[in-house]
């Protein structure tokens, strides 16, 4: 009695398993995307590689201001990394150490309240709270920043600082209604509609400055993994993919649907080379490293043909850099044999630390590697994860470190401090041990930065900056590699992206979409 | 009588008898062969084929990178134009270097902590197996990872992170073993005897722990094969240029459809080695199971 009952149940669980089976697999065949389709929707999906409700945002209720516009510094950054007005539409500097912004009038909150001085201060004063070493960028101490009127704010800087308007620039100084009761609540083109874990949906802000923008919603979502980000642009299922990595750039413009661009940005890649540990600390071996990098040849490669080739420590893009200026070193590995032989290296392994998630770090360690064996220098390459590479890189602990560093602001002042500073936050940790650093030439370059911090032109920086980078590279502190190039993928109905050399201030306001059949695609 | 037990006195007979069993079951099980040949080959290619390789794995030739497969380069070239097969056979020694010597050590530590506990029994067997017990709460690859990560990334270092998480196996089957052996007779006519200690375990002890030990060791080769891989994949293990064969995966995995060579290459030697060891410790744990051989006999 039992058996047919069994063989029912059987028949029954086949018959279930198999039509779940089809139904499954037809929705993995259907055409139809779940968000990002070519139809004509105004509303767009952004696929980035960074998490745009990272925990470290806590200070902007854990929605990240890169990329989302949400929020609004007083001053922002012009195409040409300039400061421009934003929520402040002037400022003046009073003494040497005081400035005075007035803001734009009649600018609203998403919550429909007035943007006051007082919220200026209350932004200043979080910030100062949640990143106690912010302070350092701009001069100022907490408690230093006053409210003159309802739309004047004064700040006192601790030094003078004629770049100070620029430092405000950075997300970290974006102004909220610090008053309200669901934050973020700022000033920007976007509002925030629902946010869940690695996923933020935002909304146009109506209101915005009388212009509405174009989309009426974006989502930003957190797809880390490169092919997956890729993949998902390719399916539709995203429209704009951000950081696209270089060796599927080809790909995704070759694709039907999707197109790239790019745009050199603030940022430059390059080895750190540690002055006060054997035996980088001998200035013949640190040129003939230098003598023996081919960086056109690296960039071609390696990055696929994106990116440039440096010269110097700080990208093209960034006003005071003289990379024109900079005489390139090479490649000659004949001169770099001879400097090596002429040089106190006896054959010891030197350390080259790399982070083991930046693939294109990770190669370009390699193919050094390949270089420096040539010039009879060995080198090993430590991989340390994302979590502990700064830590070990101003720890001191290798002799070469491959870094890549930019600016999110439009004075990159603060950069130079902490790269070459022996103060700055690269060397502060060993020059407080034991007065050395890690690549900080010492004194003399810590003086010109300190001019350069100060000076009221930007032809006067210059100068100062200038001869920062030339003792840099004299004294091989470095070896230049790359200036970086970011590479966006979009769908090809996409369109309205207007790049900037800061990536995170790329805008959104006049995204538009041509509907299916209308682009030919 | 059963092989297992003709064996159990360590006389050559026996021996000879377990070792026809795995013949015998080698050549009639097709798994197995295939297993068994499979291990071969990849043995040979480990010895042999580095010298038979035209080219040096760690070659760079920029201009060369990505190529598809010719008859210059088998399986390609990679991004920084390295011939692929060139790093397979050469990873083939890593891979299989680092599984024997990682399963040699869990062996070793595991059958000691295994014949101290199952024969001296009371409170030493307590602590060693609660030790056993501890380490067993831990998911192996979990705490491979923690061990790896502190001890920072190395091929050296993910050796030893394998080899303290893995020999609990052994030390529970070898304890068992043990129990259950100690009370026999002949053991216990040993011991009347006057034999040493040392001579009991390594006549009458030892003998009857290996077969177990050495289908658990067999089948565990392609599992630190497969962890090695793994813990290289994310960066823990194996440090560049080192052709090892999760890090090239891992290298390889953004040209997944641009390059297919690079990753397939690696992912498919992994694939057939475990398959190998898995196939062939399949058929010794049938070849040397008792059950099975009373079956056997039975039928």
């Amino acid at each position: 009695m039992t058996e047919p009952h069994h063989d029912t149940s059987r028949r029954t669980v086949l018959q279930a398993t198999l039509a779940g089976g089809v139904g499954a697999l037809a929705g993995c065949l259907t055409d139809e995307a779940t968000g990002g389709d070519d139809g004509a929707s105004d509303e767009f999906t952004i696929g980035l590689h960074s998490d745009p409700t990272d925990d470290d945002w806590d200070a902007f209720d854990y929605v990240v201001p890169y990329f989302t516009q949400v929020v609004e510094p007083l001053v922002g950054v012009s195409s040409d990394v300039e400061p421009e007005p934003l929520l402040a539409t002037d400022w003046t500097a009073i003494d040497d150490t005081t400035w005075e912004f007035d803001l734009r009038e009649g600018v609203t909150f998403h919550d429909g309240t007035d943007l006051t001085a007082a919220d200026v201060v209350a932004s200043f004063e979080a910030t100062f709270d949640h990143w106690p070493w912010v302070d350092g960028w701009t001069g100022l101490d907490p408690g230093s920043t006053t409210a003159v009127d309802e739309t004047t704010v004064r700040f006192e800087t601790t030094d003078p600082f004629p770049a100070f308007p620029g430092a405000i620039s950075h997300h970290y100084f974006a102004i909220q209604n610090h008053d309200a009761a669901d934050a973020p609540v700022g000033t920007g083109p976007f509002e925030v509609d629902t946010t869940e874990d690695g996923e933020v949906r935002l909304v146009a802000f109506e209101q915005y400055r009388n212009e509405t923008p174009e989309p009426s919603a974006l989502t930003f979502r957190h797809l880390e993994d490169d092919t997956t980000r890729v993949l998902s642009l390719e399916n539709g299922d995203i429209d704009i993919a951000h950081d696209v990595p270089k060796d599927q750039a080809a790909a995704v413009d070759e694709h039907p649907e999707t197109t790239i661009q790019t745009q050199v940005g603030n940022h430059a890649g390059l080895v750190a080379v540690n002055l006060y540990k054997s035996p980088t600390d001998d200035e013949g071996l640190r040129r003939a490293l230098n003598w023996a990098v081919d960086q056109a040849e690296l960039v071609e490669t390696v990055l696929d043909g994106i990116g440039m080739p440096a010269r110097g420590p700080f990208s093209s893009s960034i006003p005071w850099s003289i990379h024109e200026e900079l005489p390139a070193y090479g490649p000659d590995r004949d001169r770099a044999r001879e400097l090596v032989d002429d040089s106190s290296y006896d054959g010891e392994e030197l350390s080259m630390l790399v982070d083991s998630e930046d693939g294109d770090d990770s190669r370009i360690a390699e193919v050094l590697q390949n270089w420096f064996d040539e010039i009879g220098v060995a080198t090993e390459i430590v991989q340390v994860d994302p979590a502990s590479f700064y830590d070990t890189f101003v720890a001191g602990e290798a002799n070469l470190t491959i870094v890549g560093f930019g600016s999110n602001s439009a004075a990159s002042d603060y950069l130079v401090r902490a790269m070459f500073h022996s103060r700055g936050s690269d060397n502060y940790q060993r020059y407080e041990a034991d007065g050395t650093g890690v690549y900080n030439p010492g004194d003399e370059v810590d003086r010109l930065i300190e001019d350069g911090y100060r000076a009221e032109t930007g032809a006067e920086k210059r100068e100062y900056y200038g001869e920062v980078q030339r003792r840099v590279l004299e004294t091989g502190a470095i070896v230049p590699l790359y200036y970086d190039e970011y590479v966006l993928g979009t769908r090809a109905s996409v369109s309205g992206i207007e790049t900037h050399p800061i990536d995170k201030m790329l805008e959104w306001t006049e995204l538009s979409r041509t509907a299916r059949g209308d682009d030919g695609a | 009588m059963s092989v297992l037990e003709d064996a159990r006195d360590g006389d050559g007979a026996g021996r000879r008898q377990v070792g026809r069993a795995i013949v015998g079951h080698l050549r009639h099980n097709p798994f197995t062969s295939a297993g068994g040949i499979i291990v071969v080959v990849l043995g040979v290619v480990a010895i042999v084929g580095p010298v038979v390789v035209p080219h040096d794995p760690t070659t760079q030739t920029l201009q060369n990178r990505l190529q598809a497969p010719s008859l210059v380069h088998p399986l390609g070239t990679d991004q920084l134009g390295r011939d692929v097969l060139a790093r397979i056979v050469y990873g083939a020694r890593y891979s299989l270097g680092i599984a024997l010597l990682v399963t040699a050590i869990r062996v070793v530590i595991g059958t000691g902590v295994g014949l101290v506990a199952g024969y001296a029994g009371g409170w030493i067997d307590e602590i060693l197996m609660r030790l056993v017990d501890i380490q067993l709460a831990f998911p192996g690859l979990v705490l491979a990872l923690v061990v790896a990560g502190i001890l920072g990334p190395s091929l050296r270092n993910v050796m030893i992170a394998l080899a303290v998480v893995g020999w609990t196996t052994y030390a529970r089957v070898v304890r068992g073993s043990v129990l259950s052996i100690r009370e026999r007779e002949y053991v216990a006519a040993a011991k009347l005897a006057g034999t040493p200690r040392r001579r009991l375990f390594r006549r009458h002890l030892l003998p009857n722990v290996v077969n177990p030990v050495l289908v658990i060791a067999t089948l565990n080769l392609g599992t630190v094969i497969l962890a090695t891989a793994g813990l290289s994949f994310i960066g823990l293990g194996a440090q560049p240029p080192t052709p090892e064969w999760g890090t090239m995966l891992s290298d390889g995995r953004n040209h997944l459809r641009s390059a297919w060579w690079i990753v397939n290459a690696p992912g498919v030697a992994i694939m057939l080695t475990v398959l190998g060891f898995n196939l062939l410790g399949d058929g010794l744990r049938d070849a040397l199971d008792p059950r099975q051989q009373t079956k056997l006999e039975e039928v």
